[in-house]
């Protein structure tokens, strides 16, 4: 696949540090990277590498200490916090390794609840559609199994329809078969539907299904691998 | 362990200095309010013990100081101090006229007074002033005023600003609800009240003078009453004599008619003992009778069988006489000769046959056959035989009943034929006669023993044979008879008898023999009764008579005792009536005697009264004299005033009864005829009541409130440990882990609550003693008070102390029971997310609503003890909120009806006298005056059905409109014509009704209406009903003026000597206004205390369930949603508990106020729940308020969350 040149993030030399004196550390140091439009990028890294730090500042839920995160024209690192939430509402969909679903919402209200937030919202209908969940609109998130309720997750990401889909370690709580049906929803996103999605991982063979591989370690990135061939998620495995 | 506390200490230190807060906040209440109270009641009890105020106070008209000596005679009294006190006018220097109560003090009174401030009066006319009045209308020590003494004004030098107990009252008058800062009181000395009092000592001594003549009156009249009371007795003692005189005579007679009555009953006596002693032989007699009756009675039946006996040989002796005699006929008669010749003969056989022939014969006989003795038998028969032979063929003949049909002359024929015809007597007769004998006929020859009976008859020979031989058979059968009787042997045949005959010939003699010897001993038995032979058939009848004799003599016997039983009594009665007349004549002598000795000994003490009396009239009369005299040198020497006196202050002994001890004073100087204006206790006194107002809401508050806020603390300490339990669950899995027991880690929670506790109590005392101060500062402005005692309630500090640790730890153990629960692997791991079981009613109400609605109100009733502690809460809150504002609202209510209602006057002018119609008319001429009116005011008993109450009646023109006076059913009440309108509080305490009379003051007044307010004691009645009610209390004017023309007013009235003191509406509402701020005050700080329990709850709570909701709440940030749009969708939780506490609030304060506003309510005023729409939206509005406030603060603490982390996997 060819890689389009519409950048829809680019983030320049962004730094961020926990803790004071001997102890700081930190998380990012002097990152820059772009996410382009309709790109599968995977960020691999150990525990401690930074991915998470950065998916956080690009999604807009952490601001760098320094550095540049320009999407559409602003920086992120400038915008207060009305201005970051208003970034996140109606660019960023985020999934998370433990699904973060409302326990006391079915899963309908779930999604039906970011539909709220956004002011060209998908239907919800369509997105339980996008993942196949129709059948569990109206169940409760305990009722369903940890691949439910990550597609779900999925599906209210998808619900504001956003630019851009940030997973945090989407597999990182489910087994091997649930995680490998994610990863074709989220292939199917990309492939099917064009969405940008970004996923963080540390599992190396995910990044096979990725247009693009960033590699972190210590806060920096080590390598970013452009993969032409990239195989189908149903053919990975880990 | 111990590491650990100070970790969670400072992890959770907000919610603990919440906790902490609320505690401190209980905790000072309870402590600050208890010692404010106690500081306050002890200050005011040791002023008034201090500064000597007295147990009670009697005010009278203007009488001696002397008076005292006899008050100091009731052995209760400690100490008596007596004193002039009058009411005037200060001039101020702005030119207003001030009504000022002036007491008179001597020197040494000075020291008693607490001076504020003093200047030396350099002996210049002085004057003390009470502080409030002084600082109220800017007059200083040193200073000069006008005081009106008599006609004039004059000049006094303030010599300073003093307070006594007494000053405390700052009412005019004890009946007077209006404050006066117009109203003050002074102490002055003697002299100045001697100079305002020119005018009483000519009253004194015109009163002296009256009195001299009185005197001189009185005992010109005692003295003839003496001499008529002399007279009198001298007549009564003449007339005692003679009755002495007849009272002797009398006795002389009358032992005369006793010795008569002596004797007579002495005769009784002897005859009633004769008449006994006979009455005894008689019945002796009567025994002796009823024994030779029983005697005789058994003799006779003896006699009579004997007698009996007699008679049975005879009888048998006579039947062997017959059969004697019968025996011989027949022998006579050949009997026995013929019967031997047929041995064989069946003697029943001739018997028929003779019986036959017999009543052939009378057959014969009766229908008339010829029987001629002279014809031979044997013709006789033949004839028979052929009348037999040819009444048979006729028989036939007419038995074939042809004779029914044969007429009379064939029938007259036959019969004649048989010579049966009887020429006397009728054909038809003699038919009749015919058909019976023929008919006999047929019978016979039926029979068919005719024949051979008349066969018989040849034999016999001839008719006279016949009639003997019939008379002889008949002769034999009744030998055969009693032959068979006496031998009980069968005699049938001739030889039968013959043989029986002979027997019996020889067995006859030998029973006649033995009968006879038995008659013998019979007639022997008889001898012995005195009877002979010849008597026996009388006997019976002898003995019978004798009998009779006895018997006759018995009822003789019985006769004669009851005529002695009968006399007896008549004896018997007599004597009684002679011991009655002897008993009557005793009593009547006795009687007499002793009215005569009564008579002597009234004399003698009428004698020894009359002359006890003429000596203590004299002796009187000279000590009135005396005092008169005295009273004169006294007036005239200038001591007069010194000696006036019109109030006495008095001290009781310790233990008495004051209230008791109060009346038998006032009992005395009644009986001494001085006039008393008032009295009163302190436990009574304005003073004492002051007191009691003002420090009643304290006190109220410092026992209900701790009361509610030891509850809140314990919710609230309750529902934050569990938050912070809930919060360490990792914490406490992991020191689970580490072996750390399940006690201990409870005693890890104590020991925080402990800590907070400790630090509750320490801050709480801060509080209390803060609240201390500020309410005793409070109150110094209405008591100024020489000396305040700040006197902490060590007690109430430490029972404050420990409540609020044990609450908290009650709470603490509570909140930690679920640590037993939590196990050390679930401890360390991420809970499961809770969801909560919404119940169906909010499901259904929130089913449109968005699903971010929905999650608040989930995530709220997830735990639903915490929510419905914050409801309960939050309820007190409004509760105590609604019930403060409802006070404030009901006090406001009672100035207004007591101010702005009734009757709408600007002022209210009271007379010692009513004043006079031209009086009025004058006052209404004044330009600055509009519309006075009199209101002539009674203070009266209004009594029903033997309760009694006092009131006070107004007394209005029926013109008058009354405000807001409406009775029990809304309906608005104008001044009756006729009757009272009577307030319902006194109404329903004596328990009259409309239509009912009641008495006042001794007057029958109907009631006309019920009146229905909150100040009691004010009643109506029209200027001619109240006609009736006699002397009015006080004379009253009520006025419409200006502010800017009172002191015209002021000016005009104090030229008139009747004018008393006016109150004016305005300043008199001021002057409540300024009392009811104490209640405000209490008020105020109830609702402020509410506001911050609503607010550390509400916080709190909004606080506890973000943090719970954390996680969740960070994603939805992160998803997009703006802080606004969370915290606007989160207050609908806030918005259910402001709802739901507003419902059981609201209801709980309404009750709550009618409750504490009952409590609060005394005899003169009631405080009336109002139900002012105005509260509730206050109350709604105010909570509302703290709600948004709290919700918001709460909010703003999730700015600070860390998103990223938040959503992590890990908390």
């Amino acid at each position: 696949m060819e890689i389009t040149k519409k950048v829809l993030l680019d983030a320049q030399d962004i730094w961020k540090s926990y803790g004071k004196g001997e102890a700081r550390v930190d998380a990012l140091a002097g990152v820059s990277m772009q996410i382009f439009d309709g790109e599968l990028l995977t960020i691999l890294g150990s525990s401690g590498s930074g991915k998470s730090t950065l998916l956080n500042s690009l999604g807009g839920m952490d601001k760098p200490d320094r550095g540049k995160i320009i999407v559409n024209g602003k920086d992120l690192c400038k915008m207060n916090d009305r201005g970051l939430t208003d970034y996140r509402r109606k660019n960023i969909g985020f999934v998370f390794q433990s699904f973060n679903l409302i326990a006391e919402l079915t899963t309908k209200e779930n999604i039906a609840m970011t539909a709220d937030v956004e002011h060209d919202p998908n239907i919800v209908e369509k997105v339980f559609e996008m993942v196949g969940l129709r059948e569990k609109m109206n169940n409760y998130p305990s009722q369903l199994s940890g691949g439910q309720q990550q597609r779900i997750s999925i599906a209210r990401a998808l619900a504001k329809n956003p630019e851009l889909l940030l997973c945090d370690e989407p597999t990182g709580a489910l087994d091997y078969e649930t995680g490998k049906q994610i990863l074709v929803e989220l292939e199917k996103l990309v492939r099917k539907h064009g969405k940008t999605v970004v996923i963080v991982t540390h599992t190396q063979e995910i990044g096979k299904m990725s247009d693009r591989i960033i590699k972190m370690r210590n806060g920096k990135i080590t390598d970013i691998i452009i993969n032409k061939n990239p195989v189908s998620a149903e053919s990975i495995e880990w | 362990m111990k590491r650990m506390l100070f970790p969670i200490i400072k992890k959770y230190l907000k919610l603990l200095i919440s906790i902490m807060l609320v505690s401190a906040m209980g905790c000072g209440i309870m402590t600050g309010l208890s010692s404010a109270y106690v500081s306050l009641e002890t200050s005011l009890d040791n002023y008034v013990d201090d500064y000597n105020y007295p147990d009670a106070v009697i005010t009278t008209d203007v009488t001696n100081r002397k008076k005292i000596d006899k008050l100091k005679e009731l052995q209760s009294v400690s100490e008596i101090n007596a004193r002039l006190c009058g009411d005037t006018y200060i001039k101020s220097k702005e030119g207003r006229y001030l009504s000022v109560r002036v007491f008179s003090y001597n020197p040494d009174d000075i020291q008693k007074f607490h001076i504020w401030s003093q200047r030396d009066s350099n002996g210049r006319d002085d004057i003390f002033l009470e502080y409030n009045f002084a600082e109220d209308n800017g007059i200083k020590a040193g200073s000069t005023i006008s005081v009106k003494v008599g006609d004039e004004y004059r000049d006094y030098f303030v010599s300073g600003i003093v307070t006594m107990p007494e000053t405390l009252s700052v009412q005019p008058t004890d009946d007077s609800w209006g404050v006066n800062t117009d109203f003050g009181y002074a102490y002055a000395p003697v002299r100045l009240l001697k100079d305002g009092y020119d005018k009483k000592y000519n009253e004194v001594k015109e009163e002296l003078d009256d009195k001299q003549s009185e005197l001189d009156k009185e005992w010109e009249k005692a003295q003839k009453e003496l001499e008529e009371a002399e007279s009198k007795l001298n007549e009564a003692k003449k007339q005692l004599a003679e009755k002495e005189q007849l009272f002797r005579d009398s006795s002389v007679e009358a032992e005369d008619k006793l010795t008569q009555l002596v004797q007579a009953e002495a005769e009784l006596q002897a005859m009633k003992a004769e008449l006994e002693n006979k009455r005894k032989q008689l019945a002796e007699t009567k025994q002796t009778l009823q024994n030779t009756i029983s005697e005789i009675k058994g003799n006779k039946d003896k006699l009579i069988q004997a007698v009996s006996g007699l008679e049975q040989i005879d009888d048998a002796l006579k039947d062997i006489d017959n059969i004697t005699e019968l025996m011989s006929k027949g022998e006579s008669a050949g009997f026995l000769g013929m019967l031997e010749a047929f041995p064989k003969a069946d003697l029943s056989y001739i018997f028929d046959r003779a019986e036959d022939i017999q009543n052939f014969v009378n057959i014969l006989q009766e229908y008339g056959f010829s029987y001629d003795l002279t014809d031979e038998v044997s013709d006789f028969s033949q004839k028979l035989i052929n009348y037999m032979d040819k009444a048979e063929s006729d028989y036939i003949y007419i038995n074939s009943d042809k004779i029914n049909y044969l007429s009379d002359e064939e029938i007259i024929k036959i019969v004649k034929r048989y010579s049966i015809y009887n020429p006397n007597k009728s054909i038809k007769e003699n038919i009749g006669n015919a058909r019976e004998v023929l008919g006999f006929i047929h019978n016979i020859v039926e029979e068919g023993n005719i024949y051979s009976t008349v066969s018989y008859l040849p034999m016999i020979g001839s008719d006279k044979k016949l009639q003997a031989l019939l008379s002889d058979i008949e002769d034999m059968g009744n030998i055969v008879s009693q032959l068979t009787d006496y031998t009980g042997q069968s005699v049938k045949t001739a030889e039968d008898l013959t043989k029986a005959y002979k027997g019996l010939a020889s067995e006859i003699e030998q029973q006649k023999e033995a009968l006879t010897a038995q008659r013998k001993q019979i007639t022997d038995t008889l001898a012995e009764y005195g009877l002979t032979e010849d008597d026996i058939d009388d006997a019976p009848a002898m003995i019978e008579e004798k009998l009779y004799e006895a018997e006759n003599g018995i009822i003789q016997i019985d006769d004669g005792i009851r005529q002695i039983d009968e006399g007896l009594p008549e004896i018997e009665s007599k004597l009684s009536e002679i011991t009655e007349g002897k008993e009557k004549i005793i009593s009547e002598l006795d009687s007499a005697e002793k009215k005569l000795s009564d008579a002597k000994k009234e004399i003698s003490e009428n004698q020894k009264k009359f002359d006890d009396e003429t000596a203590k009239a004299l002796s009187e009369f000279e000590n009135l004299q005396e005092e008169l005299e005295k009273a004169y040198n006294e007036l005239e020497d200038g001591e007069g005033y010194d000696m006036l006196c019109n109030q006495f202050l008095v001290y009781f002994k310790d233990g008495s009864d004051n209230t008791a001890e109060l009346e038998k004073l006032k009992q005395i100087l009644e009986d001494d005829e001085i006039n008393i204006k008032s009295s009163f206790t302190y436990e009574d006194s304005a003073v004492k009541k002051r007191i009691d107002v003002n420090l009643e809401p304290i006190e109220t508050m410092s026992v209900f409130m701790p009361m509610i806020f030891f509850v809140i603390i314990l919710i609230v300490v309750f529902l934050f440990m569990s938050l912070i339990v809930k919060q360490s669950r990792r914490e406490i899995g992991i020191l689970r882990a580490l072996g750390f027991t399940k006690t201990s880690i409870k005693l890890l929670f104590c020991g925080v609550d402990l800590i907070v506790s400790l630090g509750s109590v320490v801050l709480g005392s801060v509080i209390g003693y803060g609240l201390l101060r500020y309410v005793c500062d409070y109150y110094k402005a209405f008591f100024p008070l020489p000396e305040f005692t700040f006197k902490v309630n060590i007690g109430m500090y430490l029972f404050a102390a420990v409540l609020t640790i044990v609450t908290g730890q009650i709470s603490t153990l509570i909140s930690t029971g679920t640590i037993s629960k939590i196990m050390p692997s679930e401890a360390m791991s991420r809970p499961a997310p809770e969801t909560a079981d919404v119940p169906k009613l909010i499901q259904r109400l929130t089913a449109h609503a968005s699903p971010m609605t929905k999650f608040s109100v989930a995530t709220m009733l997830r735990n639903k003890m915490r929510f419905v502690f914050s409801v309960i809460c939050i309820s007190a809150s409004v509760m105590m909120i609604f019930s403060s504002l409802a006070f404030i609202t009901s006090k406001n209510y009672l100035l207004h009806q007591l101010y702005d209602e009734r009757i709408h006057y600007d002022c209210q002018i009271f007379f010692k006298e009513e004043p006079t119609d031209d009086f009025i008319k004058e006052m209404n001429e004044l330009k600055f005056v509009r519309e006075a009116q009199k209101m002539p005011y009674y203070q009266a008993d209004i009594s029903f059905n033997g309760k009694t109450e006092s009131g006070v009646i107004n007394a209005l023109d029926r013109n008058t409109q009354l405000v807001g006076v409406y009775d029990r059913y809304d309906k608005k009440l104008d001044i009756p014509e006729q009757g009272i309108i009577l307030e319902k509080h006194l109404a329903e305490e004596i328990g009259a009704d409309v239509g009912d009379t009641v008495d006042i003051n001794g007057v029958s007044v109907k009631i006309a209406e019920i009146s229905d307010q909150s100040i009691s004691r004010f009643h109506y009645i029209s200027y001619e009903a109240a006609e009736k009610l006699g002397d009015v209390s006080l004379g009253s004017v009520i006025c419409n003026i200006s502010q800017d023309d009172e002191q015209k007013l002021l000016e005009f009235l104090t030229e008139n000597d009747n004018y008393l003191y006016a109150v004016f509406t305005r300043l008199a509402h001021q002057g409540n206004e300024k009392i009811f701020k104490t209640y405000d005050l209490a008020a105020w700080i109830i609702i402020g205390f509410a506001i911050i329990i609503g607010l550390v709850i509400v916080i709190n709570t909004a606080q506890t369930n973000l943090l719970e909701k954390k996680r969740e709440l960070c994603v939805l940030r992160t998803l997009g949603f703006q802080h606004s749009e969370i915290s606007r969708k989160w207050f609908v939780q806030s918005f259910l508990q402001f709802v739901l506490s507003c419902i059981v609030g609201l209801p709980t304060g309404i009750y709550i106020a009618q409750i504490g506003l009952q409590k609060l309510s005394t005899e003169g005023r009631e405080y009336v729940f109002a139900n002012s729409f105005n509260e509730y939206i206050f109350t709604i509005l105010l909570v509302l308020a703290y709600m948004i406030v709290s919700h918001f603060i709460a909010m703003n603490s999730m700015k600070k969350w860390d998103m990223v982390e938040s959503v992590k996997d890990k908390e």
